[in-house]
């Protein structure tokens, strides 16, 4: 244990966002979930005082997890991984549905939701695999495995169902990138995304159109330098094939409320009462919030009930409107300023696994403030995942806590580690 | 794994750069959120969060003619129970002893309440039905029983208050006083609650809330937007006491004959002020209650009470007078191809036509009309016409039914129509339009509109005040009219109804005896069926009141001559009123208290209106008006006892704050 003398090295900068952000996370929920029948601070039927006990208890984790050695994470990652698969699959015997997703273990009065605590383990079974001095992440064959680590744990979240927490391991393409894999995976990832979209708005037949003419048109163009035929005719043909795939799924796999989510963002449907209605309300709350908003406590939307899960996914709408622009811009610019500060701190690492860990680290927590931010004002669809460190529930807040707290200890070790 | 040095900057300020993007975009879509599009989306907060709640009017009570309420709206509540909101302890704790409480209050055992509990528990019922209908003190007595008391969200103690349209007098006089459609809460089609459901329901008042939290509301500006504006009270001209007499005086006679149903109708000869109406049907399991409003709605061939019409005319026109002699001979006689009898074996022979009037004579008046008519028979109709009796009297009620004289040229004419109209058929007529006509001649001939509402006021200011409406100065002349007043003052005295007479009490009257469902005469033979009727006034000299008494098919076992079954309600309903009255000095006294608790009573209502908040006098008066007295000023009312209030345990004068506990002893 070299606690007492790497005490000075935690980053204390990190260790301050996050306080700020888990504080101003707590008013937020305050302010949500608050009600008049409530008996006092402590009173724990009611969220926010549930929130006050798991930011308590996260203390005492942050202790924990600070006290280990760094050593402990790296030599453990491969079984702490494997901990959380068996907790993952162990969902399908013993979990517990709650509105409508086996994502839950119920023990006691407590809830414990696996798939939070299975992106740091993830994150640390990756950096373990990348950093290995056997690995090379230009080679396909070590890209194959690097992806099988992830798709594991996204694969077993995907039908409980939970696509959302799924789709965050989508966020680890940043740090393989980091690592060398080919900007061709990036390239690959947008295209797919725009062909999704594309295919969404003007529908397979018409996308499939353009992708031939654009692609004749390049084959054309660079014809003196007598392209490969085949290589051209793969790749369109690869995006027409993708193209109707997505239309085959979105039309006759997903199900209607999934395909009305699309929709509504990519602006085919409006409805204010119906499919659409959190987020057009979130739109409302943050809407009416304007430059300093209507003061804690004082939103007449968040208060009326109005937007749904408000204490959880859509706490940004809180922020919205009773804090207004400046306030959301700062709750956007404090996760902004952990990010970097993340990156910044993993790009000085000495240690290749610590390196891994807080890319991984800075991506997760970035997706999932991107994905959720933009699904509550309307940028994306949506997509069931929490703000880290701002919304209600102990195994979000212990989850990003732990994901977090392990990089500042790694970090911590960096200063003396040769 | 080494990479190039530049290429890992590179990549750094990639990752970095896409992920600043990213959050770039979203600042831009705050943006224009809160700034571009924020107006749209202040606006639909405000949309959102406030809300006009309509604040019900209260409907206006109705009156008896002095005073007593014969309809008003009370509080009822309906209280259930949240079973899932309950805290495991407080359950455990509470359940048993809230249990013997709920027994000891509606009387089923404490375990059938524990069971119920515990089972909406387990099946995490958050809805379950307690009790209902419970009047307001019933409700307080609930609230603060064990569990219960902890309120909604600890308690699971939910309570729904409604209205409810009370009846005091009960089942009497219901069908004319009206009811609350059963289907559709709020809507009064029938009686007087339908007639003049626009006056009584007042109308709706706005409040403007915003929502605080999950199920909260605050009203916007410390004024409603628009007050509710209470509906009108209606007072009728019921009278309470004879409605009360004719009720039951129907009642005994429908049940002795075991007749299909009956309606009975007390009218005041000088104004036209409907004093009582009873209806009463038979229900499936033999028992009567008041089921349509015979006496206003159902047109049928009133048989002999019409020969009086038919008489008038005839005098009128001086086509015959009382002395004309008419051959009734055996009793039986052919006219046109159809048999006309007389209810006597071997007739009456030669009569004159008072006599034949007297009797009841059919085939002295097919004989008389006929002869008279015949070559004519529009002379006759047109006099009948003259007099409204051929269209509806336009009373406020609805559902009057129309009446049916028929004239030459129209398609149920025949040499058979002029003398069957003669003796009360191939005419049709409401119980109330032949005693419109009856009152006509107890009143001299002046035909006034029967009324059934006085006046109609807003507190003590008189909003309508409904005059005695005339709808003919004379029908007949005075000779006419003594002429005819003789022979109903005869009829009981000597002719078919003397058996009603009696010495001390003058009645006059027709009896009516009409077959009815004849049209299958074969089966009409196998179960004949008749409408048993007597239409008079009394007393007879100075008419007060006139009264017809309609029963259809008694049960021929027992009678169907006008005189058996319906002579004596006639009777029994006028003695009462009249004879049975060492009461007159009592009431005196009576009507003295009266006035003095009425006069408190209107001065309350001053100063609620005022909107001064002092607690009034009640005692003296009724219970159930005081507790809607108190109420209405808003405290809270605990009762104890029947009857009048003894003494109150705040004293009038003093003004507590709203929502103040006041004690009413009854006796």
């Amino acid at each position: 244990m070299a606690f007492g003398k790497t005490a000075l090295k935690f980053d204390w900068i990190i260790m301050l966002l996050f306080a700020m952000l888990v504080t101003a996370g707590w008013f937020n929920i305050y302010s949500a979930s608050y009600s008049s029948d409530a008996t006092g601070l402590l009173d724990f039927s009611q969220p926010y005082a549930k929130q006050l006990l798991w930011i308590c208890l996260s203390v005492v984790l942050i202790v924990i997890i600070l006290a280990l050695d760094e050593k402990f994470y790296e030599r453990f990652s491969s079984i702490i991984y494997l901990v959380s698969l068996v907790s993952l699959a162990g969902l399908y015997l013993f979990g517990n549905n709650v509105n409508g997703a086996t994502s839950w273990y119920l023990i006691g009065p407590a809830s414990i939701q696996p798939s939070e605590f299975a992106k740091a383990a993830t994150a640390l079974a990756l950096a373990k695999y990348v950093s290995d001095i056997q690995t090379n992440m230009s080679l396909f064959k070590d890209q194959l495995k690097a992806f099988l680590i992830l798709a594991i744990p996204a694969l077993l979240i995907v039908p409980q169902p939970d696509p959302g927490s799924a789709l965050i391991y989508a966020a680890f393409i940043f740090p393989l990138y980091r690592e060398g894999l080919h900007f061709v995976y990036l390239l690959l990832g947008f295209f797919a995304a725009a062909l999704f979209v594309g295919t969404l708005v003007l529908g397979a037949t018409w996308v499939s159109l353009m992708v031939l003419i654009i692609t004749a048109a390049v084959f054309l163009k660079n014809r003196k330098r007598k392209p490969s035929r085949s290589k051209y005719a793969i790749i369109a043909i690869a995006c027409v094939a993708f193209s109707f795939s997505v239309s085959y799924i979105f039309n006759n796999v997903f199900e209607q409320r999934h395909r009305d989510r699309f929709n509504i963002v990519l602006g085919k449907e409006t409805d204010s009462k119906g499919i659409g209605y959190n987020t057009n309300q979130s739109e409302i709350a943050i809407g009416s919030g304007g430059w300093f908003g209507k003061g804690w406590t004082q939103g007449t939307q968040t208060k009326g009930n109005f937007v749904p899960e408000q204490h959880t996914d859509y706490i940004f709408s809180t922020v919205g409107e009773e804090w207004g622009f400046l306030g959301s811009l700062g709750v956007v610019a404090l996760f902004v300023f952990l990010i970097i500060r993340i990156l910044v701190l993993a790009e000085r690492q000495k240690s290749q696994f610590a390196r891994v860990y807080g890319y991984s680290v800075a991506a997760i927590i970035f997706f999932h403030f991107f994905v959720n931010v933009g699904m509550v004002t309307g940028l994306f669809p949506t997509v069931g995942i929490p703000l880290p460190f701002f919304s209600y529930g102990g195994s979000g807040l212990w989850g990003f806590t732990i994901l977090l707290f392990i990089f500042v200890r790694l970090d911590a070790a960096n200063y003396y580690y040769t | 794994m080494p990479i190039e040095q530049k290429n890992i900057l590179n990549r750094l300020y990639f990752v970095a750069g896409g992920m600043f993007l990213f959050a770039l975009l979203i600042a831009v879509k705050l943006l224009d959120i809160q700034f571009n599009e924020g107006d749209k989306y202040r606006e639909l907060a405000a949309k959102n969060t406030t809300k006009n709640f309509t604040i019900p009017a209260n409907r206006g009570n109705v009156y008896a003619d002095d005073g007593s309420l014969l309809a008003s709206s009370v509080p009822k509540y309906e209280i259930r129970f949240d079973a899932v909101t309950v805290k495991e302890e407080n359950f455990k704790e509470n359940i048993v002893p809230l249990s013997k409480e709920l027994s000891k209050m509606f009387g089923k055992p404490a375990s059938y309440y524990q069971n119920l509990f515990r089972k909406a528990r387990s099946n995490k019922n958050r809805y379950l039905l307690v009790a209902r209908d419970l009047g307001y003190s019933d409700y307080i007595r609930v609230k603060k029983m064990p569990l219960f008391r902890l309120g909604p969200n600890r308690g699971g103690f939910i309570a729904e208050p409604r209205t409810v349209r009370e009846h005091p007098m009960g089942k009497i006089a219901e069908r004319l006083v009206g009811n609350e459609d059963r289907n559709t809460p709020g809507y009064y089609a029938v009686g007087l609650e339908g007639a003049f459901h626009k006056q009584l329901s007042g109308k709706e008042g706005h409040r403007l809330k915003q929502k605080i939290s999950k199920g909260r509301w605050k009203p916007v500006y410390d004024e409603n937007e628009i007050e509710p504006q209470d509906g009108y009270d209606v007072i009728s001209t019921i009278n309470v006491n004879m409605q009360d007499i004719a009720h039951h005086a129907l009642l005994k006679q429908l049940t002795d004959y075991e007749a299909d149903h009956g309606s009975v109708i007390v009218m005041e000869v000088a104004t036209g002020d409907i004093k009582a109406v009873a209806n009463l049907g038979k229900s499936k399991n033999g028992s009567y209650y008041e089921r349509l409003n015979y006496a206003v709605g159902e047109s049928s061939e009133p048989g002999s009470t019409f020969k009086t019409v038919a008489l008038t005319v005839a005098l009128e026109q001086k086509v015959i007078d009382t002395a004309t002699v008419v051959n009734t001979e055996q009793g039986r006689v052919r006219m046109y191809g159809r048999n006309i009898t007389d209810s006597k074996r071997g007739g009456y022979g030669e009569i004159s036509a008072a006599r034949a009037l007297e009797v009841s004579s059919n085939i002295g008046f097919a004989r008389l009309i006929d002869g008279a008519y015949k070559d004519d028979p529009k002379k006759f109709t047109d006099k009948v016409k003259s007099w409204g009796l051929d269209k509806k009297i336009g009373i406020s009620i609805k559902g009057e039914g129309a009446p049916i004289i028929p004239e030459v040229g129209d398609e149920i004419w025949s040499r058979n129509a002029l003398p069957s109209m003669a003796y009360g058929y191939n005419v049709s007529m409401t119980p109330l339009q032949i005693l419109t006509f009856y009152n006509a001649i107890a009143n001299n001939g002046v035909m006034v509109k029967p009324q059934f509402i006085k006046e109609i006021k807003s507190w003590n200011e008189q909003i309508a005040f409904y005059d005695t409406e005339i709808l003919n100065k004379k029908i007949a002349s005075q000779n006419t009219i003594n002429q005819i007043q003789e022979v109903l003052k005869n009829i009981v005295q000597r002719g078919t109804g003397r058996s009603l007479y009696s010495e001390n009490f003058s009645m006059a009257g027709k009896t009516g005896t009409a077959r009815t469902d004849y049209s299958d005469a074969s089966a009409w033979a196998k179960d004949p069926k008749y409408v048993s009727s007597f239409a008079g006034y009394f007393p007879a000299e100075n008419p007060k009141y006139s009264c017809i008494v309609v029963i259809h098919k008694p049960s021929t076992k027992k009678g169907y001559y006008g005189a058996d079954v319906t002579g004596p309600v006639f009777k029994r309903i006028a003695q009462k009123i009249f004879t049975d009255s060492p009461l007159k000095a009592e009431i005196a006294d009576i009507n003295a208290v009266e006035k003095i608790v009425n006069a408190d009573y209107e001065s309350y209502y001053t100063k609620v209106q005022k909107r001064i908040d002092k607690v009034p006098n009640v005692k003296g008066m009724a219970g159930m008006d005081a507790v809607s007295l108190l109420e209405n000023l808003g405290y809270r009312v605990i009762v104890a006892g029947n009857g009048t209030v003894k003494n109150q345990s705040i004293p009038a004068g003093e003004s507590p704050k709203k929502g103040t506990e006041i004690t009413l002893n009854l006796s």
